[in-house]
C-alpha cells in the first residue's frame, strides 16, 4: 500500500494547482509480481481530465504515480501506421510523458509514470503541463493525418 | 443463382443457393476461374459466413492433383497470418439439395476459407491508378504476407490483383496461396500447365503477371512471387499492366523480351526509390530481384516514411513544445550530480564526460543490461533532460500492428518507469525513460536502472518469443 506521506503530498500538489479533485478510492490490483493496493483518483485541470493512480510495486519500497489522459479511440483502419507514429514520438519527442494503449478502453492515452521519491511540486506541475501540451499538439497533428476520433 | 459442377465420373450437379455441402449452406456464387468456383456460404455451427472454393472437375479427375489439394490445404490451414485469407478446413461431401443427374453421385472436394468483405485490388483498379501512398501501404502488406508464406515454405505462384482483397479497414488479405500452382507454373513432374492459361476469362488476368521463368515452363519459387508483386505494384501506380496486349502470346513474348515503360514517366508523383524497387522486382533474371519479400517490405516501409514525413524522416518531428528548440550542453552541476549517482550505483561505472557544445553520453552495463545515458539541455525550459535508452530488439518483419499495439499496451503503466519507443533510423525497439535532471534523486536514478533489467526479463523476453524475433 502506498505510504500516507505520498498520498498527502499528492493531494497538496493537486490543491496547489487549483485543480478539481474527486479524492482517492482504493482497489486491489494484480501485477506480475503479486497483488497490490492502488489508489485511484481523477483531477480536472484546464479542462483536461487526468486520472491518477498511486501504488507500490510488490517487493519495492518506492511509491509510483501514474498520470493518464485518454486522447483518441484506436482507429478501425490504419492502426499500424498510427501505432508506429506514436512509438516514434515515444523516442524522445514527448519528454516527460509518453503514448500508450489502454486495451480495455480501446483508447490511445498519454501516460506519465514517476516514483514519488523526491518529487516536488515543480516536477509534478511540469508533468501535468507537459501532458496538456502534448495532448493539444497531438490532436493538431494526429487527427488530420490519421482521422483519429477524439476521446470525449 | 445456380451453377453446374461435375464429379469425377462427369456426373452433373447443379449447385444453387441453398445447396448444402456438409454443414455449409451455399448463399451465392462469388466468382469463377481456372481454380474452380467460389461461393459465399454460411457456417451455421459457428454462425459466420465463409467462402467455399470448389475444386474444378478437371482437378477432381486427377488423383495427384486431388492429393496435393488436400496436402497443400493442410499446410495453408496452419498458416495463420492477418494478411492472408485463413483456410479453415478442406473436405469432400456429396452436395445436398443440388440437382444431380446420376443415381450414385460422388463427393466433390472443397475448401472452406475466411470470407472477406471488401474489394479486390482488381476492382479498385477499375477506376484507374491508386494514390502513391495507398499503393505503398497496400503493397507493404502484400510483401509481409508473402514473407510469412515464404518463411513457411509456401510460394503463391499466381499473385495478381484479383487474388488480393482489401477489407473496409484497408487491411490486405491475399487469397489462393499455393493453390494456384496449375496456372502458369509446373506441377510436380515438371510438366508445364500453360495451356490452361488460355482458359476463357482466366487469360489476361493471369498471363500478365507471369514471371519469365514461368513462361519458360521452369519451376516457380519465391523470386517468382516478387516478380508478380512488382507487376501488381506497377499496375496500381500506372493504372495499366506492366506487360499488356490484346493477345496472350504477345503478353508472354513481352514478358520475356520487353522492359515496361518507366514509372517515373507514367506518374511524376512516384518517388524514384519506389520506381527503382518495382524495376528490381521486374528483373528478368530472378537472381537480380530483391533477395526476399522481407527486403521488399522493409524498403516499402522506408518509402512510406519518406512520403509521410519528407526527407528528414519521422525522427525529426516533435510533439511537445518543451521538446522544441535547440539542444545545448547540459549544466556542469547536473553532470557532476549524475556522476556522483553513477559512482554510488557502482564505482566501476564510467563517468559522463564534460559537455561544452552538445549532449553528454555514456553507456553502462547494469545487471547485464546495456543502458545508454544521454544528458541534454533544452533552450525553451532551461531544464536538463536525462534519457535512459536500452535497445531491446528489431521490430519483426510482419504482424507489425499487433506487435506495436503490445508495446503500447505495456507502456500503459505495465513497463514500470520505462516506455517502449521506435528508433526511426534503425527501426529498432528501445526501452526508454526520460527524466528532468534537476528533479532526479539518487533513489529514482537507481530505481530506473534496476527497472530496465526487470522489464527486459519480464516483458521483452516473452515478446521476443511471441513474435519470433531472433
Amino acid at each position: 500500500m502506498p505510504r500516507y506521506e505520498s498520498n498527502q503530498t499528492l493531494i497538496t500538489f493537486i490543491r496547489r494547482l487549483s485543480a478539481q479533485f474527486s479524492g482517492f478510492s482504493s482497489q486491489t490490483v494484480a501485477m506480475p509480481e503479486g497483488s497490490t493496493q492502488m489508489f485511484f483518483g481523477r483531477m480536472v485541470y484546464r479542462d483536461h481530465e487526468i486520472s491518477l493512480a498511486l501504488f507500490t510495486r510488490p517487493g519495492d519500497k518506492l511509491d509510483c504515480l501514474v498520470l493518464s489522459r485518454p486522447l483518441f479511440y484506436i482507429p478501425d483502419s490504419g492502426a499500424e501506421d498510427v501505432f508506429e507514429q506514436l512509438l516514434f514520438f515515444n523516442n524522445g519527442a514527448t519528454e516527460a510523458v509518453h503514448f500508450a494503449v489502454d486495451e480495455p478502453l480501446n483508447t490511445i492515452n498519454l501516460v506519465c509514470l514517476r516514483t514519488m521519491e523526491g518529487m516536488n511540486f515543480q516536477e509534478f506541475q511540469y508533468c501535468i503541463e507537459n501532458m496538456i501540451s502534448v495532448a493539444r499538439n497531438s490532436a493538431n497533428r494526429l487527427v488530420p493525418e490519421f482521422g483519429l476520433m477524439r476521446y470525449p | 443463382m445456380q451453377n453446374i459442377q461435375s464429379d469425377q465420373d462427369g456426373a452433373m450437379y447443379i449447385l444453387t443457393s441453398g445447396t448444402l455441402l456438409g454443414r455449409f449452406r451455399l448463399i451465392h456464387l462469388l466468382g469463377k476461374g481456372g481454380m474452380g468456383e467460389v461461393w459465399k456460404a454460411e457456417d451455421p455451427r459457428l454462425g459466420r459466413d465463409v467462402a467455399i472454393k470448389i475444386l474444378p472437375p478437371e482437378m477432381e479427375k486427377d488423383p495427384d492433383l486431388r492429393a496435393r489439394f488436400v496436402r497443400e490445404s493442410k499446410i495453408l490451414g496452419a498458416l495463420n497470418h492477418p494478411n492472408i485469407a485463413q483456410i479453415y478446413e478442406a473436405d469432400e461431401e456429396i452436395p445436398q439439395n443440388a440437382v444431380t443427374q446420376t443415381a450414385n453421385p460422388l463427393p466433390i472436394s472443397f475448401l472452406v476459407m475466411e470470407f472477406i468483405e471488401g474489394k479486390s485490388i482488381s476492382e479498385m483498379l477499375h477506376h484507374g491508378s491508386l494514390p502513391v501512398l495507398t499503393t505503398v501501404r497496400l503493397s507493404r502488406q502484400i510483401a509481409i504476407a508473402l514473407s510469412a508464406a515464404h518463411k513457411a515454405g509456401i510460394v503463391h505462384r499466381d499473385l495478381k490483383p484479383a487474388n488480393i482483397m482489401v477489407n473496409a479497414q484497408n487491411q490486405v488479405k491475399v487469397l489462393d496461396f499455393g493453390l494456384a500452382r496449375p496456372l502458369g507454373s509446373t506441377i510436380g513432374d515438371g510438366r508445364p500447365i500453360l495451356p490452361e492459361v488460355t482458359l476463357p476469362g482466366v487469360v489476361m488476368g493471369t498471363a500478365a503477371y507471369l514471371a519469365p521463368e514461368q513462361v519458360k515452363g521452369q519451376p516457380a519459387d519465391m523470386q517468382t512471387d516478387l516478380w508478380a508483386l512488382g507487376c501488381v505494384i506497377y499496375h496500381m501506380l500506372a493504372g495499366h499492366r506492366a506487360f499488356d496486349s490484346s493477345s496472350v502470346p504477345e503478353i508472354l513474348a513481352g514478358i520475356l523480351r520487353d522492359e515496361p515503360e518507366s514509372l517515373l514517366k507514367v506518374n511524376t508523383e512516384i518517388p524514384s526509390s519506389l520506381a527503382a524497387l518495382v524495376e528490381k522486382c521486374l528483373a528478368k533474371n530472378p537472381e537480380q530481384r530483391p533477395r526476399s519479400a522481407k527486403e521488399v517490405s522493409t524498403t516499402l516501409r522506408d518509402i512510406s516514411h519518406q512520403l509521410r514525413y519528407g526527407k528528414e524522416g519521422p525522427g525529426k518531428r516533435t510533439i511537445s513544445e518543451e521538446a522544441e528548440g535547440s539542444i545545448f550542453a547540459p549544466k556542469a552541476a547536473n553532470l557532476e550530480n549524475l556522476n556522483r549517482y553513477l559512482k554510488m550505483v557502482s564505482p566501476d561505472y564510467p563517468q559522463l564526460p564534460p559537455a561544452r557544445t552538445g549532449p553528454a553520453f555514456i553507456e553502462v552495463t547494469h545487471r547485464g543490461v546495456k543502458v545508454g545515458i544521454l544528458v541534454t539541455a533544452k533552450a525553451k525550459t532551461g531544464l536538463d533532460l536525462i534519457a535512459f535508452i536500452s535497445p531491446v530488439f528489431n521490430a519483426p518483419g510482419e504482424n507489425l500492428a499487433a506487435f506495436y499495439k503490445r508495446l503500447l499496451i505495456f507502456s500503459n503503466g505495465h513497463s514500470d518507469v520505462g516506455q517502449f519507443a521506435l528508433d526511426p533510423e534503425s527501426g529498432q525497439v528501445n526501452l526508454t525513460s526520460i527524466r528532468i535532471c534537476e528533479y532526479l534523486e539518487f533513489r529514482e536514478f537507481q530505481y530506473t536502472l534496476d527497472a530496465f533489467s526487470r522489464i527486459k526479463a519480464q516483458i521483452a523476453a516473452p515478446l521476443k518469443t511471441e513474435f519470433g524475433i531472433g
